[in-house]
């Protein structure tokens, strides 16, 4: 089915002149379509490098083996102009901060019209068009006034938005999403959750959420794969994960985790982990 | 309650501009010895701007500071006024508490300088007096002492923060957001770890973050911070299970809890503003 992602043994070496540098070492993930799939684990398990490769912008020291099924594409099969072909239009991708998906420089509407029209093939008025409509699906109103607009001229949660604007503008079966509210106030993020999952019911889009704040994960996700060291150690549906845990791991976030159902709720709580050591911390 | 150990009258902040930006807009609360206050609030609201009067870093436009009875004197050409070490303050990015160049030993040493100088005899002896002492106490290794902040974790670099701020026997500590950098899973522990060593040594402490759930865990009393005022202020576990004002309803209506339920957080309209009326629980 259009949309599915389907990760088999994905690993991923740093070469370097006299080092090679296990990042990734056999990453399994299926994603069904039309879901949101979170990614969670510890700081450098490999969540942003997992998602990286899947878009084809791993770093050019990287060597990777496995497959990345998209659909019956093997993505990891291809390159050159047919990836750029992918990228940016079978799969889009927001990052943490919207300065790196925003070019400052650039008005929204000739960001949005350019990345259109590469991929689509289309006239400039339809693409300024549909440009429009891309940032009325978002929540950013105005119409063509807001296309001459600079990034610099709407708030953080704005910009946000618009980065999904221009991730979701060529109808991506696919949208791989880097910690996309971590540096939104929680108001801000909540009307970015919901705008993502509106966008995944309503279009049917597939979403890799990558995120450290298991709140959010328990909010927008359908399923929650954890991260360790470059390979998926637990994957189960958000209640599962949340409430019934496996893996050490998972048990001893989620037990630090103050609104969790293992963590701390009161101040003797805390007390009594500090004392245990928990939380990985010495 | 005994006289509070720091206590804020009506201050205000401009920034200046075109027009001047008012970051802090009349706020007043006091601070009393062994207690933790939690100051949430946005990004912008101004609890940046409150920690920097407080340190003496930044002078207010309006309004008082009193330390111990006497008006906080903003930093002066000649570095800090003497007395104003006794306010001591750990950032966000441990980065910034600590200095990237120097063994963390020499930089709690430089705290246990600042109590010499300000309290000379009169310091407890019942204090940790060395920079191993004070590692043994956040619960590391006096070796450490030969270290490099680089070499330690995020949560690490904080205890040390503290560490280096509490040696200077402060009888205020400020942490400006000290876990927003840290892994969700160590931020209510560090935060924990923070509040107590502070209490231990008989200081009181502001606690600044966005992040309420882990706030309300740590702290006695709250201020909620909105727009450069104060909105509500009580208990805090008071304001989390019954918020009363607007704006700390839809602040806690939009944190989302770890607890598997799908559940989304309440969205308000963007531009939704809230009345600026103060309510005391
Ligand atoms: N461009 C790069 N070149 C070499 N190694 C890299 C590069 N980017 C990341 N790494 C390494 O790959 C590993 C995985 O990094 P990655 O960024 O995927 O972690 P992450 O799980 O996203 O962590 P975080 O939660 O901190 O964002 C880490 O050991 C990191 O140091
Ligand atoms: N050095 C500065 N110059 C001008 N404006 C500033 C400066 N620092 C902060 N501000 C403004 O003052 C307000 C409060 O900021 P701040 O105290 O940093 O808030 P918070 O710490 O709550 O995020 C914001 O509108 C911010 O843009
Ligand atoms: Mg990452
Ligand atoms: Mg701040």
């Amino acid at each position: 089915m259009s949309g599915e992602l389907n990760i088999k043994d994905l690993k991923l070496d740093i070469k370097t002149h006299d080092e090679v540098t296990p990042i990734l070492r056999g990453v399994n993930l299926r994603v069904e379509a039309g879901t949101v799939q979170g990614l969670a684990g510890e700081s450098g398990s490999g969540k942003t490098m997992t998602g990286l490769t899947v878009i084809g912008l791993e770093p050019a020291t990287a060597v990777t083996t496995g497959e990345i099924w998209l659909g019956d594409t093997d993505l990891l099969t291809i390159t050159g102009s047919s990836l750029n072909a992918i990228r940016g239009q079978r799969v889009g991708m927001v990052f943490q901060d919207p300065s790196t998906s925003l070019h400052p420089q650039l008005s929204i509407g000739s960001q949005l019209t350019d990345h259109m029209r590469y991929h689509l093939k289309i006239s400039k008025a339809q693409a300024r068009e549909k440009a429009i409509a891309a940032l009325d699906r978002v929540g950013i109103t105005g119409g063509s006034s807001a296309l001459s607009r600079y990034p610099h001229e709407y708030s953080g949660g704005q910009r946000q938005r618009i980065a999904i604007a221009i991730a979701l503008a060529c109808d991506p079966e696919l949208v791989i999403m880097d910690e996309p509210t971590t540096a939104l106030d929680v108001t801000v993020q909540a009307g970015v959750l919901a705008l993502v999952r509106d966008l995944v019911d309503s279009l049917g889009l597939t979403v890799l959420f990558i995120t450290h704040d298991l709140g959010v994960m328990s909010a927008i996700a359908d399923r929650v794969a954890v991260m360790r060291r470059g390979a998926v150690v637990e994957e189960g549906s958000c209640e599962q994960i949340f409430t019934d845990p496996q893996h050490d791991y998972t048990r001893s976030l989620l037990s630090s985790l103050p609104g969790s159902a293992t963590g701390p709720r009161t101040r003797d709580d805390l007390a009594h982990l500090a004392e245990i050591g928990a939380g990985g911390e010495s | 309650m005994s006289e509070p150990v720091l206590s804020v009258h009506d201050v205000v902040v401009d920034y200046p501009g075109r027009p001047p930006t008012r970051a802090v807009d009349g706020v007043s609360f006091d601070i009393h010895t062994g207690e933790v206050v939690g100051l949430v609030g946005e990004s912008g609201c101004g609890k940046s701007t409150m920690a920097r009067v407080l340190t003496g870093l930044l002078k207010p436009n309006a309004g008082t500071v009193i330390y111990r009875g006497e008006e906080l004197r903003p930093l002066g050409l000649g570095g800090r006024a003497p007395d104003s070490t006794g306010v001591q303050m750990v950032f966000q990015d441990p980065g910034s508490s600590l200095n990237p160049r120097r063994r963390i030993g020499s930089q709690i040493q430089d705290g246990l300088d600042a109590a010499k100088r300000r309290l000379g005899a009169t310091d407890a002896k019942d204090r940790p007096q060395t920079p191993q002492e004070w590692l043994e106490r956040i619960g590391m290794d006096p070796e450490d002492a030969q270290r490099y902040p680089r070499s330690f974790s995020g949560g690490q670099r904080q205890r040390i923060a503290t560490a280096r701020a509490l040696a200077a026997a402060p009888d205020v500590l400020i942490g400006d957001e000290p876990i927003s950098s840290l892994d969700a899973s160590t931020q209510a522990l560090i935060a924990y770890v923070m509040s107590t060593l502070t209490i231990a040594q008989g200081a009181g402490m502001l606690f600044i973050s966005h992040d309420l759930a882990v706030v309300r865990l740590i702290a006695d009393r709250l201020l909620v911070m909105y727009k450069g005022r104060i909105v509500e202020r009580g208990p805090a576990q008071k304001i989390w299970a019954d918020p009363q004002h607007p704006y700390t309803k839809a602040l806690l209506g939009a944190i989302p809890l770890p607890d598997g339920a799908q559940r989304m957080p309440t969205v308000t309209p963007p531009g939704t503003s809230y009345p600026l009326d103060e309510i005391v629980r």
